[in-house]
């Protein structure tokens, strides 16, 4: 390793492996991957071969059996999902999915092609589930499944943000993200998983949420804010929790409470439903909007979810609403009532404000936080002073799930445009649909990850940059928890001058309430468009 | 004056060259990715390469101040710090410079129009630039491990600022 | 490798009928028995790989929503790229199996772009493999013409159409130009684009070497060695009344491009190719985004262990009371089971 370069070497071309992708093992360096899943938190939920150990060792410390496990577990699933079954047989390697994969696009790692992120699955299949790949082997694709096969899986599997952008692409439909779910469910039975999903996993379902907040310090928080909001523009508001009989149950990723800049998204929250007067409590049981277990399996996905309709329930609200977050609204949108359903001690939700009956949520009975606030200004129903956000230029991030997952698109834009004088568009083959995705989702927001993270995210950035030189903006609007977190990072290594909030931040800037004393910051606590001179009182 | 008058009327097909011997440290496919898609959105490293090539030579043969070039080879040099390179590996295209450009002015080697000791001169200058893009790799990576120190704050931030002001109270 | 294996393939199909005809005269067996296996082979391999995907159940309804979501009556609805209903699903599908949208939306962006062409690639798979399957379809039509008598009208309207340039003689159609062409792009494509080159397998050269020689034999059948059509008749037709015949003086050019298309038929159930039926059972794109508006029911959905609300309480009673929240068993009514610090 430690040889001087010569500078013959610059002439050294990086070839292709004569041998093709199934003889390039995968290489474990620090930057590449994300640290493994600790055995604790695998034993809080139940997770097979819970162990001390490390991707960049030689010996994984699997199961003896594990390759019956993963074979059969392969079976079972093949059994259960005709996407899978579907998908293992269709591709025709056409190669239109090759260069729409976020993380193809930043890093050129061949194998971050979609095509062959789901062939080193359908390799295996082959051989061991069809007759022409047990005999010719390689000729037709096959190949054996060995432990070099299984680290390949991990590095590559947890190198894919389930964002199904390449699925759309697909003249076929196969979804890359339901590959790398039912990938990740076969690692997850011989204990192949990393920390940064384990971990809230095990705190999401002992606890509540991601970070594992225990209930007093959770409403210790939420009062917190309600300060932070006395200071900046008079108005006390007095949230409730666990409480029966409220009308609405609130839920949203616990990442709105604890990180910045989720936290001011939270007070905007707080400051539209005070204004409004809803009758809505908090849960500290069901205190986690997010759902890690998605990026685990099927079943870690239910039994965390399962908190949400089992607290409406318990409390007797009569429908949910949920806050700003992307994963968590496919899996409303997409799972939850058919994993956890019917929800049949719920009502259809009615906007107590605008009497809007929300039928696209008459079976699931949970409707998305941005939709309740479009209703609202659709029908006149807030008083708002878009011109506090005039020193903001606002473009606006589509996340993956809540794009290709549900197709939620002008909602957060019409909430936008009414909270804002300025906002502008990133390209079109960048946005809605076409979304990029931040490079993080799926459980990959860890910082052990991150040259692959700035990698991902490049496609993202490169469009927000492109909006940055042309019109000037400094604001990314997401709605989306990860978003909030991983974008800032992102923001900051590639167009510095770019910050990140959430849609309903702009709407608490924005928001005019009954009897607030004259304002002067955002809620950040920075001078509103005007009254940068009147910095000097105190904050 | 004498080399750099003759490498600006090459100015281009120095570029072109570089821009390749720089794609040529990636996988095949990924370097036809990089050549052929102009939709700058569907391929945002192979255009950021190839814009930032040709300002960075045209500074580099024009004015070849260091307070222009960083900006220009931090475009080039951001994306590579977090692609799997060693450094060396991540800034050897710099120091390509020299071959091409002698390969470039053969003929006037050949003649004589440019002589051995202008070329020695010119190769000073690309260590120059070596060095600067030494100091942008280095920013790049001290970027990174900021943000990362950033984000593990922030991920918890308002649990901190709470849990100091119970203590300092 | 790949490349070679299938070529081999290929070429060893027509030296077993040149040799097969001509040295061995195995009339009957290239002329009736293959045409039996393979069509059998087809018919239930295509059965069985259907009800193969069928059996196993779709536990979810995971639509990939290309469109805005049916929301509030104001929101314009994307029906067809985010379909709410079955009607609006159909629609959906038809423009996928029709006209390959998803294909196509590589291609949307450069229109108003003005410039340069970005997805130049992408834009010519549309294009090179709608033109492959059209040229397909219209081909297999006429070919109907051996298997029926009288020969419908329509068919014949086809050919009228088909060829209308009356070049030469017997007239050139139109679309064995375009299918010659469209195949050897979808070859070239694969040998010349090094990730194509790096993803294809022996499974994508044979196929379109397979169909190039189908297509090239039956040019030469009937351009080149003007075969009999009346007793390819003879024999197609005693096929299908099962009463096979085998008329004498038919070339063996005949012969080498029927046993290529047996191959095909026989081969297509095992093989990729299925991905014609495939797409009608895809799960991202058969089933409308109606999640919310109706229960979609998981026929294996299983009860999982959950961490219930009691349990929960009796972790952190103690903390909630004293935060004052509320509980549903007070601190004394419990037995007491205080969470860990």
């Amino acid at each position: 390793m430690a040889k001087v370069p010569k500078p013959n070497e610059l002439e050294l071309k990086y070839e292709f492996p004569e041998t093709g992708w199934m003889d390039t093992p995968a290489v474990f360096r620090p930057g590449n991957f994300s640290y493994p899943g600790k055995a604790k938190n695998l034993k809080v939920v139940g997770l097979p071969n819970p162990r001390e150990w490390s991707p960049a060792d030689d010996d994984w410390k699997l199961p003896p059996d594990w390759k019956k496990i993963i074979l059969e577990g392969l079976r079972e699933r093949l059994d259960k999902f005709r996407t899978l079954k579907i998908f293992m047989d269709i591709c025709v390697r056409c190669g239109a999915c090759a260069d729409k994969c976020h993380f193809y696009l930043g890093s050129g790692d061949p194998k971050n092609m979609p095509v062959l992120r789901a062939e080193l699955l359908r390799s295996v299949y082959r051989k061991e589930f069809s007759l022409a790949g047990r005999i010719m082997g390689k000729m037709v694709g096959a190949r054996d499944l060995t432990e070099d096969v299984i680290k390949e899986w991990f590095m590559y599997f947890f190198q894919c943000t389930e964002c199904r952008r390449c699925s759309l692409f697909c003249p076929y439909g196969i979804d890359t993200a339901e590959i790398t779910i039912i990938g990740r469910e076969l690692l997850n039975l011989i204990g192949c998983n990393i920390d940064w999903i384990t971990g809230p996993v095990a705190n999401c379902y002992q606890t509540g949420n991601h970070l594992g907040i225990q209930p007093h310090a959770f409403k210790d928080m939420i009062d917190f804010f309600v300060d932070e909001i006395e200071a900046v523009n008079g108005i006390r508001i007095e949230p409730s929790f666990n409480r029966k009989g409220a009308e609405v149950l609130f839920v949203t990723p616990s990442g709105d409470v604890f990180a910045d800049p989720g936290t001011y998204t939270l007070m905007g929250y707080m400051m539209l439903f005070h204004e409004i007067g809803l009758d809505y409590t908090w849960s500290t049981y069901a205190s986690e909007g997010g759902n890690f277990g998605f990026f685990t399996s099927h079943e870690m996905m239910k039994r965390l979810n399962s908190k949400m309709y089992a607290e409406a329930k318990r409390l007797g609200v009569k429908y949910i609403i949920g806050g700003e977050c992307g994963h968590m609204w496919r899996v409303i949108n997409q799972y939850m009532d058919t994993v956890n359903g019917p929800a049949d001690f719920l009502e259809v939700p009615v906007s107590p404000i605008t009497g809007t009956r929300f039928d696209n949520a008459a079976s699931t009975r949970m409707i998305h936080i941005v939709e309740f606030t479009a209703d609202l200004i659709k029908n006149g129903k807030l008083k708002l002073d878009p011109s506090r956000n005039d020193n903001l230029k606002v473009t606006f991030h589509d996340s993956c799930n809540t794009a290709r997952g549900m197709g939620f698109f002008d909602e957060p834009r019409y909430v936008i445009q009414n909270v804002c004088n300025n906002f502008y568009e990133m390209p079109p083959n960048t946005i809605r649909e076409q979304t990029f995705c931040c490079g993080s989702g799926a459980g990959l927001n860890n910082d052990e990850f991150m040259e692959m993270r700035m990698r991902g995210g490049l496609p993202r950035a490169n469009a927000v940059r492109y909006v940055h030189e042309k019109f000037g903006v400094n604001t990314l609007a997401a709605i989306c928890a990860i978003d909030r977190a991983a974008l800032p990072t992102l923001m900051n290594y590639w167009v510095p001058d770019v910050g990140v909030c959430g849609v309903h931040e702009l709407v608490g800037n924005a928001l005019v309430m009954e009897g607030e004393t004259e304002r002067t910051t955002d809620l950040r606590g920075e001078p509103l468009p005007g009254m940068e001179d009147n910095e000097n009182e105190d904050i | 004056m004498g080399i750099e008058h003759h490498l600006r009327k090459r100015r281009e097909e120095i570029s072109r060259k570089w821009f390749d011997l720089l794609s040529c440290t990636y996988p095949e496919e990924t370097v036809r990715l990089f050549k052929k898609e102009s939709n700058q959105f569907a391929n945002p490293v192979g255009h950021t390469f190839e814009a930032a090539i040709g300002e960075i030579v045209e500074e580099f043969l024009g004015e070849n101040r260091a307070e222009a070039l960083t900006p220009l080879l931090d475009k080039v040099i951001r994306v590579r710090a977090v692609q799997s390179f060693s450094p060396s590996a991540a800034l050897a295209f710099v120091f390509g410079l020299k071959t091409i450009a002698e390969e470039v002015l053969e003929e006037e080697l050949a003649e004589g129009e440019v002589g051995i000791g202008d070329l020695r001169e010119f190769e000073r200058k690309v260590e120059g630039l070596g060095l600067l893009a030494f100091d942008v790799y280095m920013r790049c990576r001290e970027d990174l491990f900021t943000i990362k120190i950033e984000e593990i704050k922030n991920n918890t931030r308002r649990l901190l600022e709470r849990a100091r002001i119970i203590v300092g109270e | 490798m790949g490349i070679k294996f299938s070529l081999a393939a290929v070429f060893g199909l027509v030296l077993a009928a040149y040799f097969g005809i001509t040295a061995g005269g195995l009339y009957h067996f290239f002329g009736v028995s293959v045409p039996y296996i393979a069509f059998l082979l087809f018919l239930c391999g295509v059965v069985f790989r259907v009800l193969k995907w069928a059996r196993s159940p779709v536990p979810f309804r995971i639509p990939t929503t290309a469109g805005q979501q049916k929301s509030l009556p104001w929101i314009e609805h994307a029906k067809f790229d985010n379909p709410s209903t079955k009607q609006q699903t159909v629609v959906r599908m038809a423009l996928e199996v029709l006209l390959f949208r998803s294909l196509f939306r590589n291609t949307q962006f450069e229109a108003s772009e003005g410039h340069k062409l970005g997805y130049q690639q992408e834009k010519w798979l549309w294009l090179g493999s709608l033109a492959f399957h059209y040229c397909f379809l219209v081909i297999l039509i006429r070919h109907l013409r051996f298997f029926m008598e009288p020969v419908p009208f329509f068919i014949q309207g086809l050919e009228r159409l088909d060829g209308i340039m009356q070049v030469g003689l017997p007239g050139i159609y139109l679309t064995d130009i375009v299918f010659m062409l469209a195949v050897t792009f979808l070859i070239v494509r694969r040998f010349v684009i090094p990730h194509m080159r790096y993803i294809s397998l022996p499974q994508d050269y044979f196929p379109l070497f397979l169909l190039f020689a189908i297509g090239a034999t039956g040019v030469l059948t009937r351009y080149i060695f003007k075969v009999d059509l009346i007793k390819v008749k003879t024999l197609t037709m005693g096929l299908i009344s099962f009463h096979p015949v085998v008329p004498a003086g038919i070339g063996v050019i005949f012969f080498i491009h029927f046993l290529l298309v047996c191959t095909l038929f026989a081969y297509f159930p095992f093989s990729k190719l299925m991905h014609a039926g495939g797409i009608f059972l895809s799960p991202t794109r058969n089933v409308p985004n109606d999640n919310r508006i109706r229960r979609y029911v998981n026929p294996w959905n299983y009860p999982v262990k959950v961490h219930t609300y009691a349990e929960y309480e009796d972790h952190f009673r103690e903390k909630m009371v004293e935060a004052g929240l509320p509980v549903e068993k007070e601190l004394e009514e419990a037995p007491s089971v205080t969470a860990e610090p």
